[in-house]
């Protein structure tokens, strides 16, 4: 494939060279709702975390913290391209970014929740950590190239930070009295947030049965072995019967997205189409 | 230098140059080179290694391929796009050229300054007109450095990669020795899995005390 001169002169616009598969226009159209949503979930908990830098509580985990933002923005990149090219409708990466509604943001509620202090961001973290590293391994195997090869792309990113969040979830619940005060205080705050991952939307189950994403199941059972395991060691108590909270996935939304997009579009809906 | 032969895996379409003989520049057995590269390609798929034929387009590609050594990682400037094994492909057609690359990282910002750094330095050689695809799978990996980069880098300052022995989800677990690109103890500590950018985690020797940049293993 060899492009035309036109294209060659955008040097910041990546090209992929993976074709776009031939979907029927309604499944088309469901591949792209839901790759917008896997995008707006690491972008939202991208942007949260790039919000920790410079104010980490030292300077290394700062720069852990700045790089799993910079590996979330990286794999929110691949999806909002892909989604721009499966709508074709001449919108960009920065458009899907920068100029869509709250009621449009497809992530779920965790992801938006503030980053509290440090037990909130890792407890936050570590949730959302367990679910993206084992739900990435099945997506690579997705009947959807492009999704298979973002998530394979990603999975290797990820296994860093499942490890990092998990070892700081062990160390702050088995640490100090305050830290351990702190962690449980986090698990209250957030444990209501940790059951949208696995509740499937309209979305979900059709894409579900056209077998393009995976069973979210097993994808659980693994998550809650895992969580399991890292409280017990942590000292910490995994909350029982805990009432779930939802709606992210549909465009629902706590009040906290909405000032998290005021602060992220800011410059573009004041200055349309500025580039630095 | 002796004269390159041109590798293609049917598979990943990634070129491997390997000198006569089974011998790459740095010496290295050419199985030696090839396996690590196979070993990451697909999912257990056995991938098909052909020798490109020789055609008309060869020397020019060959050329370029050269060409691709000489634009470096802003990052790390030791070590050149060919080096760090993100260059994939080149196609060329007349003066046009594709050259095909692939992600280190996925939020790694030096990718589109290499890109933009790809076309300035083809542009400069004559080729008019030049683009820069990306491709995602398969995914890179550090086996995909080549022998002579990690060399560089470890002359650099930088600890190359390293063959985790242990589950990378293994908790507080030490992965790997790493050994001090100063004065060589293997007596180091990990400081941070994250370091100063995506690609490298924080060590720090115990023996000469020099805090230096693990570059990780990415499987």
């Amino acid at each position: 494939m060899m492009h035309n001169t036109e294209n060659t002169h955008h040097l910041q616009e990546p090209h992929f060279n993976t074709p776009l598969q031939d979907y029927a226009p309604e499944v088309r159209q469901l591949v792209l709702d839901y790759t917008l949503q896997l995008a707006d979930t690491s972008f939202i908990l991208g942007h949260r975390l790039s919000e920790w830098c410079g104010h980490g509580p030292i300077l290394e985990q700062d720069l852990a913290i700045s790089n799993i933002a910079l590996d979330l923005i990286g794999e929110t990149r691949s999806l909002y391209q892909y989604a721009a090219e499966l709508e074709g409708k001449g919108r960009t990466e920065d458009d899907l970014a920068y100029l869509r509604d709250a009621v449009e943001y497809k992530n779920p509620l965790l992801v938006e929740q503030p980053n509290g202090d440090f037990a909130d961001t890792i407890l936050r973290q570590f949730i959302f950590d367990t679910f993206h590293y084992f739900f990435l391994q099945q997506l690579q195997h997705s009947s959807d190239l492009r999704l298979a090869a973002i998530a394979a792309k990603s999975l290797k990113e990820a296994s860093y930070h499942i490890k990092w969040s998990s070892e700081w979830v062990i160390r702050l619940g088995d640490g100090t009295e305050e830290s351990k005060r702190r962690m449980e205080k986090a698990v209250d705050n957030l444990w209501p947030f940790s059951g949208e991952f696995f509740q499937i939307t309209e979305t979900e189950k059709r894409l579900l049965e056209q077998g393009i994403i995976p069973d979210y199941a097993p994808i659980k059972q693994q998550w809650d072995e895992h969580v399991t395991k890292v409280f017990d060691e942590a000292t910490l108590t995994v909350p029982q019967n805990v009432w779930m909270q939802k709606g992210g996935k549909e465009g629902r939304h706590t009040e906290h997205l909405g000032y998290v997009l005021a602060e992220l579009q800011y410059l573009q809906r004041a200055y349309p189409g500025l580039e630095w | 230098m002796p004269l390159l032969r041109s590798w293609k895996c049917t598979e990943t379409g990634c070129y491997k140059h390997i000198a006569p003989l089974g011998l790459r520049r740095n010496g290295a057995p050419a199985q030696e080179i090839l396996t690590p590269l196979l070993g990451g390609v697909g999912m257990g798929k056995a991938p098909v290694v052909s020798i490109v034929p020789l055609n008309r387009n060869l020397n020019k590609e060959e050329k370029i391929w050269q060409y691709l050594e000489d634009v470096y990682d802003p990052e790390i400037p030791v070590l050149s796009v060919v080096d760090l094994g993100v260059v994939r492909n080149v196609q060329l057609q007349d003066d046009k050229v594709l050259v095909t690359i692939t992600p280190t990282y996925s939020g790694c910002p030096a990718m589109n300054t290499i890109a933009t750094e790809i076309r300035l330095k083809l542009l400069g050689e004559g080729f008019k007109e030049v683009a820069v695809d990306t491709q995602l799978s398969p995914a890179w990996t550090t086996d995909w450095l080549s022998e002579a980069g990690k060399e560089k880098l470890e002359a650099y300052g930088i600890a190359p990669p390293v063959e985790p022995t242990g589950n990378v989800n293994a908790l507080f677990g030490k992965d790997v020795t790493v050994r001090c690109p100063l004065c060589k103890s293997e007596n180091t500590k990990l400081i941070s899995q994250f370091g100063s950018t995506s690609c490298k985690a924080l060590y720090q020797c115990q023996e000469c005390l020099e805090p230096f940049d693990y570059f990780k293993c990415l499987k």
